[in-house]
């Protein structure tokens, strides 16, 4: 969009920003993957040990 | 994959590359020692060491016996290490203790994997399934094996919950048998399917601009 110029190289900051938020978006989904592994694997660890 | 199927995710876009190109394995160094054993150091291999200094050089930036009262760089490693040890006591209490070292460290590899590769034009090892399945079938035969060792035949009957009426049990212990062996495919699966999901949506978005 940005290489067609005129009011679509306006229109090309509609995608910028909606990619910005989702680079936040996607730094939170790194962290929250990270930790959810995690969360889970200890929870297998610990039925692992306790039997219910 | 089928060949027909894999042209269409390789298909070139309006931009004249695909969206998937950016998870391609590529052979950096090609090492073929014996003829059917690849230990090509490849892109994935570069940022997986990547990950691992950082992992291994992220204490060291730090005083070496930490400052009583912490800095900016020693706060954002008190925050992590409390962290993991919050969810480690909370779920697994004082037991939990000897397995904080592992959990510590698997974290902070995930993270510093996925952060990593939130930079353009890096690799992300966690969007492949060599990776997040080989970290989540270790973990899964990990625990089987403590599992055994510590309760031994016993353990079988996990697969049986008390208080289950006679005929509803064999409908009972083929579910629970399932839902086992489910644990490492959803452990794997989540992230390598985020991970990709999240990169896609970036190409796409950004072939719009």
């Amino acid at each position: 969009m940005l290489m067609a110029g005129g009011a679509l190289a306006v229109g090309s900051l509609f995608p910028l920003a909606i990619t910005f938020f989702i680079t936040v978006l996607e730094t939170a989904v790194a962290f929250i993957q990270a930790y959810v592994f995690c969360l889970l694997t200890i929870i297998y660890l610990n039925d692992s040990f306790y039997l219910h | 994959m089928s060949n027909s199927s894999y042209n269409l995710l390789a298909q070139d876009n309006v931009l004249g590359f695909s969206f998937f190109d950016q998870f391609e394995i590529l052979r950096l160094v090609d090492l073929h020692i014996v003829d059917n054993l690849d230990l090509s150091i490849t892109n994935s291999t570069v940022f997986l060491l990547v990950a691992f200094f950082l992992l291994f050089f992220l204490f060291k930036g730090n005083n070496e016996n930490g400052n009583i009262v912490p800095g900016r760089y020693q706060s954002i490693l008190e925050g992590v290490y409390v962290l993991v040890y919050d969810m480690v006591k909370e779920n697994m209490g004082k037991d939990g203790a000897r397995y904080f070292p592992f959990m510590l460290s698997l974290f902070l590899f995930l993270l510093i994997i996925n952060f990593v590769g939130l930079i353009p034009y890096t690799f992300t090892p966690t969007s492949h399934g060599a990776i997040s399945f080989g970290l989540s079938i270790s973990i899964f035969v990990g625990c089987t094996v403590i599992a055994f060792s510590t309760h031994g035949m016993d353990y079988f009957s996990m697969f049986f919950p008390p208080g289950v009426a006679a005929p509803i049990a064999g409908f009972l212990v083929a579910v629970e048998i399932i839902s086992y062996f489910a644990k490492p495919v959803s452990l794997g699966l989540r992230l390598a399917a985020n991970i990709t999901a999240g990169h896609l949506l970036f190409t796409i978005l950004a072939s719009f601009i």
